[in-house]
């Protein structure tokens, strides 16, 4: 029979009740794990740390830019890296839901089936405020310097935001891909690398082969360093922070499209199915 | 309302080459249980997850309440709860807060709360209801999902599998619960692999096999496939050669003796093949007899030896 493709339409403050209720949910069980949200607030410290006093001598490379200490070109860098790996705790929770069967508890419940990532997304968004406070006191304890406006900081928080809500909506669809928490882990660290590494966070892009500067043009970290450097050294153009903006709202926005039409079916569909996989599945 | 709780027409479900469900229909009346029964893969939980709203369906209709489950699928919602085989539940929340999460989520607001307090006391969950998901054991596990399906107050309660792995305190009181809401009207769908349980819970029972209904009715309808009665015997074996009819099964057990079995249309036939096993037998002859009625078992294996009707 013909399927119908029309959307159910959801009353929207029963829709703001029920994120409410999510959110709610996500600050919970991240405060019932404290040694998860400790780590991953805190690593960010460490590496800015050992960062700082291991990588100093990148300061004294020709491309580097002169008259900027090292930690005020570090500091942003790293604030836009721990975004990235934070991004990695939003996948393992959505692969979490699938494997306690929460996943199909929401699928079966009269809500907007988008409603768990945007929760996600948003408890994200909350605490990249809160590594921000806790990187910008270790960055300040190193020497860390901030020579922009109140405008500049604001802004620069935006970034981040921005940065945050496209990274938890990339790893929470690998999460919800994947659905092995460990599996994600592994993968979330594959595909952390390269946004990491593939940018001017760590090292002038100038110091890199041409491929590698080709491809940090398409990466939102890579912008988002040279935006919030901008931002720190009271040198911002508005060109550089809307291309941040621009590359990590379109990730945010590619990596929560839902795609629609016949969609092949996984071994992960028949396991859901209780049906063994088949032999081109095992081997 | 007129539309039966169930409707499902002409169900086809393929993963890849394989066929889950190959024309399915069933129909579920209002207040009543339907048991869905069959071995592993046999298509079950497919079924269950095409009413849930879970997978579509590549061909078929299905109707909950008469509402066009492919249709409107956010209207459906409002209708059921779903069991899966495996608690759907936040393991870092309590009882409770996972009771009240779902019921804001299902939409009851302010009054969530509230509902979570009348689901606890309904399913004597005080002990239970501040402790964490992840402190509990499998079976406390169950009930909360359980009572966490039925947070929406649905018309339809749909049980994968339900008391797969509960110690037998916690299968019956499953059971109890179940019949509970049959009475308040609550429309039942469950799935088992223990026909026990079927025969206890369900007024209909379907059996799946590779994803056709190989049998359907009542538990009594079914028993009746099978015969009205079965007389099982231990007779010598040297008896087996002089037995007046041919047994439906023979076993050879150790030592002199063999275990048969003979089926009889009703108790009289029943009575007649006793009769005939025991003329002439003296005490060593006939060392066992049992006139049984027939159980799902009966049914289940007759109808798995048989296969289905193509």
């Amino acid at each position: 029979m013909k399927l119908s493709t029309s959307r159910p339409s959801y009353e929207s403050s029963l829709g703001l009740n029920q994120l409410a209720a999510l959110v709610r949910r996500q600050l919970i069980t991240s405060a019932r794990v404290p040694q998860l949200l400790m780590f991953s607030l805190t690593m960010p410290m460490a590496m800015l740390v050992l960062f700082s006093q291991v990588f100093r001598s990148v300061a004294d490379g020709p491309a580097f830019p002169p008259g900027v200490s090292y930690i005020d070109y570090l500091t942003p860098a790293m604030l836009a890296v721990a975004t990235v790996m934070a991004g990695t705790n939003v996948g393992v929770a959505a692969a979490i839901d699938h494997t306690n069967g929460l996943h199909e508890r929401f699928a079966t419940l009269p809500m907007n089936p988008r409603l768990p990532a945007l929760a996600r997304t948003i408890n994200e968004a909350m605490f990249t405020l809160v590594r921000v406070a806790l990187l910008g006191v270790a960055a300040v304890a190193l020497g860390f310097e901030f020579h922009g406006t109140l405008i500049d900081a604001i802004i620069a928080l935006t970034v981040l935001v921005v940065l945050a809500a496209a990274m938890s909506s990339l790893f929470g669809r690998i999460g919800e891909r994947l659905r092995r928490p460990d599996v994600v882990q592994f993968a979330g660290m594959m595909i952390m690398m390269p946004f990491m590494f593939i940018s001017p966070a760590f090292a002038p892009l100038e110091t890199m082969p041409a491929w590698m500067r080709v491809m940090a043009q398409l990466n939102p970290v890579s912008h988002a360093t040279d935006a919030l450097r901008g931002h720190v050294f009271g040198s911002a153009t508005i060109g550089t922070t809307a291309i941040a903006l621009g590359t990590a709202a379109a990730l945010g926005i590619i990596t929560s499209l839902r795609l629609r039409g016949p969609r092949t079916r996984t071994s992960l569909d028949r396991l859901d199915a209780g049906l063994p996989p088949t032999l081109d599945q095992v081997q | 309302m007129d539309a039966p709780a169930v409707h499902v027409e002409d169900l086809h479900v393929d993963y890849g080459t394989l066929r889950a469900l190959d024309g399915v229909n069933l129909s579920v009346e209002h207040g009543t249980t339907l048991g869905v029964l069959g071995h592993n893969g046999a298509g079950k939980t497919t079924l269950i997850r095409v009413l849930a709203t879970l997978i579509r369906p590549g061909r078929g209709r299905v109707l909950i309440d008469g509402i066009d489950a492919l249709a409107h699928p956010a209207e459906v919602r409002r209708r059921i709860g779903v069991t899966g085989q495996y608690a759907g539940l936040d393991e870092y929340l309590t009882a409770a807060e996972n009771l009240e999460l779902i019921g804001r989520l299902a939409g009851l607001r302010h009054r969530s709360r509230a509902r979570a307090d009348e689901l606890i006391e309904q399913f004597h969950l005080h002990h239970l209801a501040t402790r964490r998901i992840g402190e509990l054991s499998g079976g406390s596990r169950r009930r909360i999902d359980l009572a966490a399906s039925l947070v929406g107050s649905p018309s339809l309660l749909i049980l994968d599998e339900p008391t797969t792995g509960l110690d037998p305190t916690a299968r019956v009181a499953l059971w109890k619960a179940v019949e509970e809401l049959n009475v308040q009207g609550t429309t039942v769908l469950l799935t088992t692999q223990y026909l026990d349980e079927a025969d206890r819970l369900a007024g209909c029972i379907v059996v799946l096999d590779h994803g056709r209904i190989a049998a359907q009715g009542t538990p009594a309808e079914l028993k009746a496939i099978v015969g009205g009665k079965v007389v099982h015997a231990t007779v010598a074996r040297h008896r087996l050669d002089m037995l007046p009819i041919t047994p439906g099964s023979t076993h050879l057990l150790d030592g002199a003796y063999a275990h048969v079995t003979f089926t009889a249309p009703d108790a009289a036939g029943a009575a007649t093949i006793v009769a005939q096993l025991g003329y002439g037998a003296d005490d060593a002859d006939l060392a066992d007899l049992e006139i049984v009625s027939p159980s799902l078992d009966d049914v289940y294996f007759h109808l798995a030896s048989q296969g289905v009707p193509a």
